[in-house]
């Protein structure tokens, strides 16, 4: 019995520590709601209790003085904004050490004061998916967040019940990172193949050892190694793979792996040349992640098309918008309506791309990403339809509580503030947050601008 | 013959004398002291009792107005003086020999990083990763070394004492602040803590705070596996073969049968979560140490109900801003308002929680032994009661090393470890006359102002002050920025910010500037990751040029000039 005990704790490790979380009571009235699965709703009315949507329909009242309630006449509806690519309210991103770093989670290091988490708050994003960087072919465990922005507790962000998932790369950063930096594999594209291949082989043999140990068939208890059971895990099908992505070429490489040792879930991120391989990703099931219009910030990445993410989504890929970034995670609905310049995408169409798609790929889509009874109560609100530029967030309520509220809101919105902070720090922090994907890794001693 | 002796004996006594200066010792004549007359504190919250005690052999024999004084005690009158429990400090690095070459593991390069062949990163050993455990603080440990005289002038007569490292730097160990002897006659109880930090490496694995996390999982699961296989093995079990033996993970055997407890160093909220959540996961007793913010987790710091340490760590005061008042837009009072705010709460943690019930010692490691009354006042200031900080300073932390039977009071039977002040502790004024550390008597004796001719700045080094531009040149990348070098009161300051970033680093250190060569060493991090840059710059009028040594990678040409003011 004991023997299981191991892998039970690592299995629930992440909920642990969940605290109590604020789950409220709100009726948001007469409103253009856009569900995005069961269409538009003119003014309708919404009811959340106990953080739940409890009721969609007309003429819904109150059950009680202790609901808050907004009169959303006029105005536009949504379900919370999710952002399957981020890296804010983190106190740190890269394990730069090893190409295989599964060992390390960046949800043991949430910073739950980042003033970004609100920053993204007023720009309607609910939940976002906190990443690992790219520095290793096989990087952290990432997270995904609610953005329950006010709590103290780092716990209270951990969207409970949200799957695992993990992030890989591919390319020129773990090349560069570990080829150039410390003169092992890889050193080439050849080389990344190399390091999963490795790793799931080394993974399958620590599986044995311990079923072998489990089953008595092996007396002594194998060494236990945090990397190898997140591997594991993989190869069982329990962690969905975010894997930083551009060519095609490498794009194909790590489904063909994947098929090797018969994986399944995986989501390639940034994926920008996704539009060449567009029907053998959604041959294979897996899903993509783009910007809307960002590229050629280095040599792999020059080409590219902002048509990505119409071209993936009429071969039937499912796709998001994702800012990987603490600026453009306060404007996804614009980089959705991009689409709709490049592309064509209908208003539901480009409003998936940032809502029940990027929900599907973090496997929370029976949780959130539309407007439905049963699911979370995080919710948008702008004045205008949110693909127009002149569109604003009024509104952003997570669980039922308003975290954002644009009238009401106090000018200073830091947690916790340092006595030394000095003026502005809050205002302009969000710069030095930018670009997180390469932080901490040897090269930005170099003060390279290593992007993306 | 005769007169010879009696020269000795005059030689002796002259030179016992001359040597009485400040924080001195007796010469320990006798063993057998007996304090006229004091104003005994006997234990935290009661009321101060005029009386005498006897000491014999570093213990209190009695205490009382009956006293028989012994024809050898030495009479001590401190007639009005307030008398205390000697204080006890909860975690600290007292006494560690400083020529120790450990290449200043606290701040993330180890040794071998710096020297012989370069390290894959990812390849590093426990020990470069900074798990060592089995590392007992005891050889590290001088009952001469400055520290430990420091420390006993503001009343400390027992510290924890921990070893200097990262992750898992080794075991604590209580020692009585002595002077003189061996270590070993000063250790109370030896090997008794388990000493933990979420301290990465600067370059090598773990370089994160999540990747030190990671690794505490391993390392106490591996030795939780050990012991098993251990046990197994010694029982001769079928099919099992022989463990191999780490030093490392077997020193965390006692951690993982719950019979030691791990000092985790936290800090601010953050920090304690994360111990927390190692904690629930894998069990192990802790005790939450040097702690400085813990607003916002005190529901769950409560429910733990584990012992904890608060660090004497404040903030400086808020300088007031005398610039004309007219020209602050709302916004800067409010952030100001905010930076006001911020302080009362840092330096009201102590208030907050008793005022929450929460009993804890402290930790003065981060404090300067010189600030250590100052910083207790201001906790008393800012709403601590007297009786809780005595208590801190004393039962609390008696009870958390399991030897309140042996100190925190004043108490027949107790060791006589005492401190003894003018008036209340607590006073504004207040000054420690002795420190008795188990007996021995320490006479503080004001200190002889230095002389200042020495210290007097150099007009040369006047070159060296001022803002110089830098631009340092790593592997073909150019980096640039300012650098800052400011004297005030004696002391030097110095700013570093680079161009790509918003932050100013100030946190330098081993500052020496000797004419016009300047060495700084600079703390800072790269997303997260601590990494120590070395300068050693020369001047030359208006410009300079020297090297930068980033920690682990290697020197690089740096050069600059000035920026007028």
């Amino acid at each position: 019995m004991k023997k299981i005990l191991y892998i039970a704790l690592t299995i629930c490790m992440p909920y642990l520590c969940i605290a109590q979380v604020t789950m409220g009571d709100v009726l948001i009235k007469n409103g253009t709601l856009l569900t995005i699965t069961k269409g538009i709703l003119a003014e309708t009315d919404i009811l959340v209790e106990k953080g739940k949507i409890k009721r969609i329909g007309k003429n819904i009242s109150a059950p009680s003085a202790s609901y808050k309630v907004i009169d959303a006449k006029g105005m536009f509806v949504m379900p919370g904004i999710i952002d399957a690519h981020s890296h804010i309210g983190l106190d740190v991103v890269n394990e730069a050490t090893s190409p295989v770093t599964s060992e390390v989670n960046v949800g043991d290091g949430i910073d739950p004061f980042d003033i970004n988490v609100y920053q993204a708050l007023a720009g309607g994003v609910t939940v976002s998916h906190a990443m690992h960087g790219s520095a290793n072919a096989i990087g952290g465990q990432c997270q995904t967040i609610k953005h329950r922005y006010g709590t103290y507790n780092p716990s209270d962000f951990i969207m409970e019940g949200a799957p695992r998932t993990i992030k890989f790369a591919l390319g020129e950063n773990p090349i560069r990172v570990h080829g150039e930096g410390s003169g092992i594999v890889p050193r080439t594209r050849m080389g990344v193949e190399q390091i999963f291949r490795t790793a799931f082989t080394e993974a399958s043999i620590y599986k044995q050892k311990w079923e072998d140990y489990n089953t008595g068939k092996a007396k002594d208890i194998p060494e236990y190694s945090t990397r190898m059971e997140v591997l594991r895990d993989i190869l069982d099908g329990k962690i969905i793979i975010h894997c930083h992505s551009y060519r095609a070429d490498e794009i194909l490489m790590l489904m063909n792996v994947l098929k090797d040792f018969n994986i399944k879930k995986i989501c390639f991120q940034h994926v920008n040349e996704g539009f060449k391989v567009a029907p053998e990703l959604a041959a294979f099931g897996a899903t993509a992640s783009v910007f809307a219009d960002w590229w050629a910030y280095k040599m792999e990445v020059y080409y590219s098309t902002a048509y990505n993410a119409a071209i993936l989504t009429r071969n039937g890929v499912i796709t998001s918008i994702n800012s990987d970034s603490g600026e453009l995670i306060r404007h996804l609905y614009h980089e959705a309506a991009k689409t709709q310049r490049y592309g064509n995408l209908t208003d539901e169409e480009a409003l998936k791309l940032i809502t029940i798609n990027p929900a599907i790929q973090l496997g929370i889509d029976g949780r959130v990403g539309s407007l439905e009874v049963g699911k979370d109560g995080d919710i948008a609100i702008f004045d205008k339809h949110p693909l127009s530029i002149y569109a604003i967030p009024q509104f952003t309520i997570v669980d039922g509580t308003v975290k954002f509220d644009r009238k009401n809101d106090k000018i200073d919105m830091r947690i916790i503030a340092n006595p030394d902070d000095k003026v502005t720090s809050s205002f302009i922090e969000y710069h030095s947050h930018d670009d997180r994907c390469m932080e901490g890794v040897a090269d930005f001693l170099f003060k390279v601008h290593s992007h993306k | 013959m005769m007169y010879k002796v009696k020269l000795l004996f005059i030689f002796i006594c002259v030179a016992g004398l001359s040597t009485l200066g400040y924080g001195q010792m007796y010469n320990e004549i006798t063993s057998t002291v007996y304090l006229q007359n004091g104003k005994v504190i006997t234990k935290p919250g009661a009321a101060p009792i005029r009386t005498n005690i006897l000491i014999k052999d570093g213990m209190i024999r009695e205490i009382g107005n009956n006293i028989t004084i012994p024809y050898d005690a030495k009479i001590i009158a401190i007639d009005s003086h307030f008398v205390y429990a000697g204080f006890i400090d909860a975690l600290n690095h007292t006494g560690l020999k400083r020529d120790e070459p450990t290449a200043n593991p606290e701040r993330g390069q180890g040794r071998a990083a710096q020297q012989g062949p370069r390290i894959v990163p990812g390849q590093a050993t426990l020990e470069q990763s900074g798990v060592t455990p089995q590392k007992s603080v005891v050889k590290s440990y001088s009952p001469e070394e400055n520290s430990v005289k420091d420390m006993r002038n503001q009343g400390v007569t027992v510290a924890h004492v921990v070893p200097t490292g990262l992750m898992l730097p080794g075991k604590g160990s209580i020692i009585s602040l002595k002077k003189g002897g061996t270590t070993d006659q000063h250790i109370l109880k030896k090997d008794m803590s388990t000493y933990a930090r979420l301290a990465p490496t600067g370059s090598l694995s773990p370089s994160t705070i999540i990747g030190v996390m990671s690794k505490f999982r391993d390392v106490y699961k591996n030795a939780e596996i050990l012991q098993k296989n251990s046990m197994a093995f010694d029982m001769g079990k079928e099919g099992v073969s022989r463990p191999s033996y780490s030093e490392e993970y077997n020193a965390m055997i006692p951690v993982v049968n719950k019979k030691e407890q791990v000092f985790f160093e936290t800090s601010q909220v953050k920090d304690i979560h994360k111990a927390m959540i190692l904690q629930k996961e894998l069990g192990f007793p802790i005790v939450l140490s040097s702690i400085t913010m813990a607003d916002g987790l005190i529901n769950e710091i409560k429910k733990l109900n584990s012992p904890l340490i608060l660090s004497l760590k404040l903030p400086e005061p808020i300088k007031k801003d005398t610039a004309d008042k007219k020209k602050k837009t709302e916004e800067d009072m409010l952030i100001a308002k905010r930076s006001e705010d911020a302080y009362n709460v840092l330096v009201g943690q102590a208030a907050m929680l008793e005022k929450n019930g929460v009993k804890f010692a402290i930790s003065m490691k981060d404090v300067k032994p010189a600030d250590i009354k100052k910083s207790i006042k201001t906790l008393v200031d800012k709403g601590l009661s007297e009786s809780q900080a005595l208590a801190a300073l004393t039962t609390n932390a008696a009870d958390l090393f399991g030897m309140s039977s042996k100190m925190g009071s004043v108490e027949v039977g107790k060791m006589a470890n005492l401190v003894i002040c003018d008036t209340s502790y607590f006073a504004e004024k207040s000054k420690i006359k002795f420190v008795l550390v188990e007996g021995q008597v320490y006479e503080q004796k004001p200190a002889e102002k230095p002389a200042r001719a020495d210290n007097k700045p150099v007009s040369a080094e006047k070159g060296v002050l001022g803002k110089f531009s830098y631009s340092v040149n790593v592997m073909d990348n150019i980096n640039t920025g300012w650098v800052k070098i400011e004297k005030k009161a004696d002391s030097y300051k110095i700013f570093v910010k680079s161009d790509d970033s918003n932050d100013i680093d100030e946190d330098v250190n081993k500052i020496d500037i000797k004419d016009l060569k300047v060495k700084f060493e600079l703390n800072t991090d790269i997303g997260g990751s601590p990494i120590i840059v070395n300068f050693d710059l020369t001047f030359d009028g208006d410009n300079y040029s020297g090297t930068a040594n980033i920690g682990g990678f290697g020197s690089f040409p740096i050069s600059g000039k000035r920026i007028p003011e």
